[in-house]
């Protein structure tokens, strides 16, 4: 008796996936909840958990391939017996090689594999020049002694039309870049790439990875950034917390943070400013109706950025409840492409230790991001009286990227001073 | 007689090692002689210049006192032992020749070799002539001296290469015509031992076509030991004058008279095509030379040339890799020609001198972002170890990939430590692999490692 996973249901404008890596091979032995595979969807990147623990029985779809959601993936036998060698199927033998799941299994393979059995000779020249250029040495015919890969056997098959590799395979060896995607854009801009030497770690990137890669990049091109930022008294701030927090925990069931008020102070501002609140068109300016804040979270698996939706129509609680039930749903996974989407602007708080503060990079299309820095008790100058004295106060650091292509520097300072003032004045219904 | 396989015209060192490597194809061979087995390279070329300039440089380091702890009184050259030492290094080599051709059956034919027809080479010895009947002839001819228009070569105020080689004299003053390496070379030994010396080159450098810094290098060294080299300075013409010559020169400034002894002339070198029965079968020459296809094929089928007759670099081991090329592509043993530019160049005089691939500015024309390591002597314990601070090396790569595009050296040993490069660029390897790469201390080899380091910017020793 086989169980049949199918292709997820990935929120709800989402139809269909493309399975980018299978991380298991048919006859592999799997735990319950153990990734069994990599989607990729036009919205979302996700991975496809095994329900039970099992044998893997059947993979019934090869990588690259596209399917509707809910069409059967694997099948999984929870009484079969491990096999001892894969499967022939060429999109198993292909993870064989490059899964993250064999590599771990047998890390002392991968070296070997690449230099020896997988690749032809090479010299130096041409391995210099197949590696900035993207070219895969396997598909090189060495026309140097011994059939050795020669500087002109790669510039050859550089020029020549790119093969239609198995992408994901070629791409966790370090071949050619499939269309589309980091390496080719990096390929294209002729960066060069580090060389793998000895005792190096090679490590593939996860579809979550990838996707955020892509989008930094992307992002730093696309959007020319300026950081601004402002230095926050949290004195009223910390105090109201303090007063609340007991029972806040106790009607809510989980604690207050900071955040919610960074981002009730945000939404204010960006009421004010509309233009922080905005797109960037094709000439135009688009200034956004409803305001979605996207709350950058940090989980196992990478950066995820779930959305708020109105949040200017929830109080402080609403705020925190909905923070509460994003950053909850990310740590199990249950984030839709729908949770992710829509964002307007987005508020980054990685972490206190160690962050005086530093400058996020702008989550596209949106014009701005706001990054949270440590708050830590410092000596200011206050006036108390008519006079100035030295006070220790909870201080912060809020730093604001945003587009220049829209947002001239008054208008930027302008919104962060706004935001500034709310979380100094810390005027919150509680 | 059963017919050859190959008849070699030539047994100079790309004449003999091509007959090598067809016996060693399986191929039956003879090789024709008119003179001695060896060519000019071994006989009045390469192997003989080399004795006498391993002497004039122990004569020279000794009466300089450049060797700390020998101190000779009274000491006095001998240039004839030097030249007797010469032609026994030369007779050596010319019986290990004939050890070869014998040890791989070769049949060694002397006479002088023409072609008489397709598939056949006569061999004219005295009044005796008889023919080889063959599925190949290879034109391994060679070259000889160029002699000027209007020059008489005597032997004893007017000389070449060739005549100097036998001459036990050592002029008082010698002028030598051409900054080449055989001008050079002949210029250091007569200086070392006590000739006063004058290069004329009509380029604008000593060594024309070698890197400008090296060649300027060079020529101030050489001034040092009182060797003077007049560059942009064309010969005109020759005359006697008392017991010796008078020069004509014509300068920038107009034309001058110089007087010497002596004069040397190191003018280049033609191809021996002349009375070789080419025209009978009707091989096709180009500037003088035999003209051929990358694959050493003539006009003609069945024919094939190498070495100097045939062009390009004159020098012996490129005649020998294409004696070997030729060989192989006849045989069907081989699809490609020769990496031509893999073959050094060197120059024995002291400071030595070698190239291999392009120096500075020749990368800089071919479009290269051209990186240059480049490290001095004296950056090498071993060159300060052993008193040889002199020179430099300068290792020419290119910028993104760290290919190494050539490499030139001026100091002790380069015509030993170019190999390196070589061999390294016939590899493909990078100056990241010469870097990685360990020379053995104290090496005068270490300065190739460090020079790759400088072209990587992290040079340990300069």
């Amino acid at each position: 008796m086989t169980i049949a996973v199918s292709m997820p249901r990935m929120g709800e404008s989402v139809v269909e996936g493309t399975v980018e890596r299978w991380l298991v091979s048919e006859g592999d032995r799997v735990e319950k909840d153990q990734i069994l595979c990599e989607v990729t969807t036009d919205k979302v990147d996700a991975e496809v958990p095994a329900p039970e623990s099992g044998v893997v029985a059947r993979i019934l779809v090869a990588e690259g391939t596209t399917v509707k959601v809910g069409e059967e993936l694997i099948q999984l036998d929870p009484q079969g017996e491990p096999a001892a060698a894969a499967a022939s199927s060429p999109s198993t033998a292909a993870v064989a090689t490059a899964g993250s799941a064999s590599r771990e299994a047998a890390p002392a393979e991968v070296p070997a594999a690449r230099g020896e059995a997988a690749e032809p000779r090479v010299s130096p020249l041409a391995r210099r020049i197949a590696e900035d250029q993207g070219v895969d040495l396997g598909g090189v015919a060495g026309t140097g002694p011994g059939g050795r890969v020669t500087r002109a056997d790669v510039i050859a098959a550089a020029a020549a039309p790119p093969r239609p590799a198995a992408a994901p395979v070629a791409a966790a060896v370090g071949a050619a870049p499939a269309p589309g995607t980091l390496g080719e854009f990096l390929y294209q801009m002729k960066i060069p790439k580090a060389p793998l030497r000895e005792g190096d770690k090679e490590i593939p990137f996860s579809a979550i990875r990838r996707r955020v890669a892509e989008h930094m990049v992307v992002s730093k091109i696309v959007s020319p950034h300026v950081g601004t930022v402002a230095e926050l008294d949290l004195q009223r701030l910390v105090a109201l917390r303090n007063k609340h927090k007991q029972s806040f925990a106790a009607a809510n069931g989980f604690g207050l943070t900071f955040l919610p008020f960074i981002i009730a102070a945000t939404v204010r501002g960006l009421k004010r400013f509309p233009r922080m609140n905005a797109t960037v068109g094709d000439q135009v300016i688009i200034e956004r109706a409803g305001i979605h804040v996207g709350v950058a979270v940090e989980t196992e698996r990478g950066l995820v950025v779930p959305v708020i939706r109105n949040a200017a129509n929830l109080s402080l609680v609403g705020l925190a409840q909905a923070i509460e039930d994003l950053a909850r749903r990310a740590r199990d996974r249950q984030l839709s492409a729908d949770d992710m989407q829509g964002g307007t602007f987005t508020v980054s708080n990685p972490g206190r230790q160690g962050n005086l503060y530093g400058f996020a990079v702008i989550n596209q299309p949106q014009v701005g991001i706001l990054r949270m820095g440590e708050i830590r008790k410092r000596p200011v100058v206050v006036e108390r009286d008519g006079e100035d004295t030295i006070a220790i106060r909870p201080m912060m650091h809020l730093a604001l990227s945003y587009d220049h292509r829209i947002i001239d520097g008054v208008t930027g300072n302008s919104f962060l001073y706004a935001v500034a003032k709310e979380l100094e004045a810390a005027e919150f219904e509680l | 007689m059963e017919p050859y396989d190959l008849v070699v015209i030539g047994s100079g060192p790309g004449g003999y090692v091509a007959a090598i490597r067809g016996a060693q194809l399986g191929m039956k061979v003879a090789i024709v002689e008119e003179d001695r087995l060896g060519g000019v390279c071994l006989n009045w070329g390469c192997i003989p210049t080399k004795a006498i300039l391993n002497s004039a440089e122990q004569f020279d380091a000794i009466r300089s006192g450049h060797v700390p702890g020998i101190h000779v009184e009274g000491l006095e050259p001998d240039y004839g032992a030097v030249i007797d030492a010469s032609r026994k290094a030369a007779d050596r080599l010319n019986k290990g020749v004939g050890s070869l051709m014998k040890k791989n059956k070769i049949d060694v034919v002397m006479g002088r070799g023409r072609v008489a027809a397709v598939g056949k080479v006569a061999v004219t010895s005295g009044k005796e002539s008889h023919e080889l009947t063959t599925r190949n002839i290879l034109l391994a001819t060679g070259s000889t001296e160029l002699i000027l228009p209007g020059v008489d070569v005597d032997g004893e105020r007017v000389l070449t290469s060739r005549e100097a080689l036998e001459s036990r004299r050592v002029p008082g003053t010698l002028i030598v015509v051409g900054a080449g390496a055989v001008g050079l070379e002949f210029a250091y030994s007569y200086s070392a031992y006590g000739s006063s010396v004058t290069v004329i080159e009509m380029a604008e450098q000593a060594l024309p076509g070698f890197d400008a810094e090296v060649a300027k290098a060079l020529t101030q060294s050489f001034k040092k030991r009182g060797i003077k080299i007049l560059t942009k300075t064309a010969f005109r013409k020759l005359a006697h004058a008392d017991e010796g010559v008078a020069v004509t020169v014509e300068t920038s400034k107009g034309e001058e008279t110089l007087e010497a002894d002596q004069i040397l002339f190191g003018v280049g070198r033609r191809a021996l095509t002349a009375d070789l029965g080419l025209e009978t079968v009707g091989v096709a020459l180009d500037g003088g030379f035999v003209k051929t296809g990358p694959d050493f094929r003539t006009s003609v089928d069945g024919i094939w040339a190498i070495g100097d007759v045939r062009g390009g670099p004159l020098l012996a081991h490129k005649a020998s890799e294409e004696g070997v090329a030729a060989v192989e592509f006849m045989q069907n043993e081989r699809t490609t020609s020769l990496a031509y530019g893999l073959i050094p160049a060197c120059i024995y005089c002291q400071p030595q001198v070698a190239s291999v691939g392009m120096h500075e500015a020749q990368a800089r024309d071919a479009g290269y972002d051209v990186c240059v390591g480049k490290v001095p002597y004296l950056a090498s314990g071993k060159a300060v170890g052993t008193g040889h601070t002199e020179g430099f090396v300068k290792l020419i790569s290119e910028s993104k990939y760290g290919e190494i595009l050539g490499c030139q050296i001026i100091g002790a040993n380069a015509t030993e430590l170019i190999a390196e490069v070589g061999t390294a660029m016939a590899l493909e390897s990078t100056v990241h692999e010469i870097a990685e790469a360990s020379h053995a201390h104290p090496t005068l080899s270490e300065l190739i490692k460090d020079a790759a380091l400088a072209a990587l910017g992290r040079s340990i020793n300069f």
